[in-house]
């Protein structure tokens, strides 16, 4: 398989036809080092290109769950696909910034993703769509299990998995939910919510990490803890507070759906633009994609052709330019991205 | 020994020094307990982060041995440096700045003693200390609810694992 081809290929999260109606996808990344040499960060670049080397040969000669890694080396990329993997959260905005003697390997559909020399040796990843924490986190403890076998890892007794940044010592593992939240925006209850999170050690972020903003009215959930808690202890956190906060989302919906008619008139006139408009920016698509998702779940609306990961997902800069072959001005884009939603998606 | 005044308020002492990313121009900020709570607080709002590398070093408690000029032997790297970067250079960071990190993590997780997976090659004396740990904790609060029956079995599987280890190590 070409590179180009595995690039194109629509990763699992983003096309798996059963819609969680409030989780998007689930990730496990765990961060792991080589015992015998320094963190990526402090390697010479002959080092660094040297430790590369060695990790892709075990990664591609590694099988999971029936699942291949293929490595491809950032050197290899142009910048517009490494924008791409960034935007689809395969590798990090950090990784994506960085040059020689670093790449990711990606499994077919992209459920795993592993990053070799961003800020620790391997960061590998596995993302899902909808709310499957267990099951994600099965398949990369499995990877992890596997290349352990064949690399030493850096680890101690007291303090675990040793990595680059203290945040990450211990386990390594962060673990994190994407939810689409309209109704607790639109009822104002997102600061409760957040301020509720923030002692409990957990983040709460946009679309794209830290600093981003809630576009869509999408946010990511994780664990800060890694060091003093098991795995098992955090994913059950994560999970009990995902379905707490999926609680108060469905209740919110259905305080607004009690005003039916201002929902109904509020949803279907984001379909109307959706369906007609011929210039979207992308934070207003962002918008009115989330208030047209509302009322797909709420029945007040048909469904739309693609899922809502995927149609959000395609509104980045980043996939337009690639899917329509190269440079394109604000304007372009901005009028790509209403030709989209009107054809490929929402219309009918 | 000098007070440090938190430099928002300019009144009280400062206890944190919160690191402050603005247009990719990091500043350091030295504040009271109440404006970093403040400063987090407007990092929390929707879609922004609490970074937990935003309040890393605290000023206060901190041990401050004369080994922070030291050097780490394997990557180079002094703590000075590790703080600014907010990384280890290499695994044995952490052993040579051990006081240093310590307190680090403590404050950065709550604890500093890994309590997940461990590796499979030679992990299994690891493995077994660790349950041994956490079993005994668990007998903790079996005896104080008066689980005598319950205690005394899982006393015995401590011991049983106890003296598989002990036989082992010597
Ligand atoms: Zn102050
Ligand atoms: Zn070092």
């Amino acid at each position: 398989m070409s590179l180009a081809e595995i690039l194109a290929q629509p990763s699992h999260w983003l096309t798996a036809q059963e819609q969680h109606p409030i989780v998007l996808s689930t990730r496990v990344r765990l961060a792991r080092n080589l015992a015998d040499r320094p963190f990526p960060p402090a390697l010479t670049a002959e080092k660094t290109e040297q430790t590369e080397a060695e990790i892709a040969a075990v990664l591609e000669t590694t099988k999971i769950d029936g699942q291949c890694l293929r490595y491809l080396p950032l050197r290899d990329i142009s910048d517009m696909e490494k924008m791409v993997l960034v935007e689809k959260h395969l590798i990090s905005p950090a990784l994506a910034a960085l040059g020689a003697g670093r790449g990711v390997a990606l499994s077919p559909e992209h459920r795993l993703a592993v990053m070799v020399n961003e800020e620790d040796h391997i960061r590998l990843q596995v993302i899902s769509p909808g709310n499957s924490l267990q099951e994600a986190f099965r398949l990369a403890d499995q990877l992890d299990d596997a290349l352990e076998s064949r690399l030493d890892f850096a680890f101690r007794e007291r303090y675990g998995y040793l990595t680059a940044c203290p945040t990450n010592v211990g386990t390594g593992m962060r673990v994190s939910t994407m939810m689409h939240l309209p109704a607790l925006v639109m009822t104002k209850q997102m600061q409760q919510v957040l301020s509720a999170l923030s002692p409990l050690g957990l983040a709460i972020r946009g679309l794209y990490g830290e600093g981003s903003k809630a576009w869509g009215n999408i946010f990511q959930i994780s664990n800060q803890v890694t060091l003093g808690k098991s795995e098992e202890d955090t994913l059950v956190n994560i999970e009990a507070v995902t379905e707490q906060v999926c609680e108060l989302e469905n209740n919110a919906r259905q305080i607004m759906l009690a005003g039916r008619r201002a929902l109904e008139d509020r949803v279907w006139r984001a379909r109307g633009l959706l369906s007609h408009a011929r210039i979207l920016p992308v934070e207003e698509a962002f918008h009115l994609v989330s208030e047209d998702r509302l009322g797909v779940e709420a029945g007040l609306l048909p469904g739309t052709r693609e899922t809502f990961a995927a149609l959000v997902l395609n509104l980045l800069p980043a996939g337009l330019r690639y899917r329509h072959g190269g440079e394109m001005t604000e304007d372009q884009l901005n009028a790509a991205r209403a030709d989209y939603l009107r054809a490929a998606a929402v219309g009918s | 020994m000098k007070q440090l005044l938190c430099q928002k308020c300019k009144q009280k002492e400062a206890v944190v020094r919160v690191t402050k990313i603005e247009n990719g121009q990091a500043t350091q900020m030295n504040l009271c307990k109440e404006c970093a709570q403040q400063f987090h607080n407007a990092k929390i709002l929707p879609g922004l982060v609490s970074d937990f590398m935003q309040a890393l070093f605290t000023l206060k408690g901190a041990p401050n041995s004369q080994q922070a000029a030291a050097r780490c032997p394997v990557c180079g790297l002094t703590f000075a440096q590790i703080q600014q970067a907010g990384r280890a250079g290499c695994h044995h960071c952490y052993e040579t700045f051990e006081p240093q990190m310590d307190f680090l993590l403590r404050r950065l997780h709550g604890g500093s003693r890994h309590a997940g997976k461990v590796p499979r090659r030679g992990g299994c004396s690891i493995r077994r200390q660790n349950e041994v740990r956490s079993l005994k904790t668990e007998l903790q609060e079996l005896v104080q609810r008066e689980a005598f029956e319950e205690a005394a079995l899982l006393r015995d599987r401590i011991r049983e694992l106890e003296t598989v280890r002990g036989g082992e190590s010597e």
